[in-house]
């Protein structure tokens, strides 16, 4: 039996394996999310088009919040290349099935954010004739995500964690060398302990990082309410 | 007149808009010339915003013609989009962006959807503010406002964009009394200015002294038209009458 620190840098090559699968599950979701929650949005004047992609997207929508991300790996990693007769990576299957597991949520959390902008500021920006995409950028996109960051927060959170299902397929990151770990030494305990407290960890990092971002985006209102309240 | 000789700037003809089966707007006529003020007056649930609304395309109409500066509005989205580049108008809940100072709540579309450059558009919109009376409150964000405030920045934005008539949907419907004056005083500058106005509005004072011409709406189409002598002193329909009266109109002399 070895001991548990030897395998001190494989586990941190591992760590950084699970904030890379993370980072870039996070990126996919958040942009899935955006699009197709600007999209799908039910608002005032609406092109035509954006109501057809509204139908694909709420099918995409029901599909992926019903299927375990696990299994969407198991069929992107598996299923498609039995299937297709087409290697993909294992990174490849895991970050592909995070982004669309994860952007069905996103996509939800943004599209509640848009609905909740008053329908006023749609009239008041239909009255000066700005575009849909000037609309969604000026007026719609601060509020939106004054909304749904902290949902938005709470689904990276969620990719993280997830990435531990890429062991699944074994994809080398922290709790697949964990459990190698486990093996090869013995140690239960400690082992585990010692990944639960990195998941904790990272995950708290990115809930601060988080919050800052959820402060900048209300600054301008919050500092115009309070400065108002002080009046 | 001889502004009757002109086109007008806006022309509806029998304007028909239908919600379901209810029928809001039936068959509705007016003309608003250059430079003219328009009073629209009734009880709520006349149609008389419906009316204003289907101007810029805001509601769509069921039957009828609006024709807008030239521009016929057919319901194609070109014909709609040209029709705001000539209407500004103002809502009753003001409907400012409130993530945007005052500056930019009213240099948004004259940059964004006209092309004019920051510069230019901040020149003429602190020039607007001022006209308002909010000379030096540019950087102020809409919650730092009064009602009144907001309304006349809210009036600032819809001329920014140098429209040839503004709407005004009861823009003091919702104010305190005591800055409904400050609204209405920028309004009548307007009028004085030349500006083309239709203004939905239950203030009799204000119809009688600015407006051109009053427009009398009730269930849907126009009772009566008249100027503010005649209209309001001398009613000749029941209807505008029983209204009239239940505004205490007396008060308006």
């Amino acid at each position: 039996m070895t001991s548990v620190i030897d395998y001190t840098e494989l586990f941190l090559t591992a760590v950084v394996y699970t904030i890379a699968l993370s980072v870039m599950s996070i990126i996919g979701g958040t942009l899935v999310g955006v699009v197709f929650g600007f999209l799908s949005a039910r608002r005032l004047e609406a092109p035509h088009w954006f109501r057809a992609a509204r139908v694909f997207i709420d099918i995409y929508v029901r599909i992926f919040r019903s299927v375990p991300p696990l299994v969407l790996m198991f069929l992107l990693y598996f299923g498609v290349s039995a299937a297709m007769n087409l290697s993909i990576s294992m990174t490849a299957a895991v970050v592909l099935a995070l982004t669309l597991f994860v952007g069905a949520y996103q996509s939800e959390n943004i599209r509640a954010g848009v609905e909740s902008v008053p329908r006023g500021q749609a009239e008041a920006s239909a009255a000066l004739g700005l575009g849909i995409f000037s609309r969604m950028r000026y007026v719609e996109a601060r509020p939106t995500f004054a909304v749904a960051l902290p949902s938005m927060v709470g689904q990276w959170v969620v990719t993280i964690k997830d990435t531990s299902l890429a062991s699944g397929i074994g994809v080398v990151e922290a709790t697949t060398i964990a459990l190698t770990v486990r093996q090869a030494t013995g140690e239960t305990w400690l082992v585990f302990l010692v990944l639960g407290v990195t998941y904790f960890l990272i995950n708290r990092g990115v809930a601060l990082l988080g919050s800052v971002l959820e402060k900048r985006i209300s600054r301008s209102t919050s500092r115009a309410q309070s400065r108002a309240a002080l009046v | 007149m001889s502004e009757m000789l002109k086109t007008p700037v806006v022309s509806l003809k029998g304007v028909i808009k239908k919600y379901g089966s209810v029928v809001a707007v039936n068959g509705v006529d007016l003309e608003v010339f250059e430079s003219q003020t328009v009073a629209i007056i009734g009880p709520s649930g006349s149609g008389k915003s419906t009316v204003i609304r289907t101007i810029n395309g805001l509601e769509s109409h069921d039957g009828g013609e609006i024709v807008v500066n030239g521009v016929t509005l057919d319901g194609s989205k070109s014909s709609i989009r040209d029709v705001r580049n000539d209407v500004g108008m103002v809502f009753q809940q003001f409907n400012l962006f409130p993530y945007m100072s005052a500056l930019d709540n009213i240099t948004l579309a004259p940059r964004r959807r006209q092309g004019v450059s920051r510069l230019d558009a901040e020149a003429h919109g602190m020039e607007l503010l001022e006209k308002v009376g909010l000379k030096g409150f540019e950087s102020r964000y809409p919650s730092e406002l009064s009602g009144g405030q907001q309304q006349r920045v809210a009036i600032a934005r819809g001329l920014a964009t140098k429209p040839k008539v503004m709407l005004f949907d009861e823009p003091t419907s919702a104010l305190d009394p005591e800055v409904v004056q400050d609204v209405l005083g920028v309004m009548k500058d307007l009028a004085h200015d030349g500006v083309t106005m239709i203004v939905v509005t239950h203030e009799l004072t204000f119809a009688a002294q600015v407006a051109n011409s009053i427009v009398f709406m009730d269930a849907g189409v126009v009772v009566e038209q008249g100027d503010g002598d005649s209209l309001l002193r001398n009613p000749q329909h029941k209807r505008t009458i029983r209204f009239l009266s239940s505004l205490n109109a007396s008060s308006f002399d």
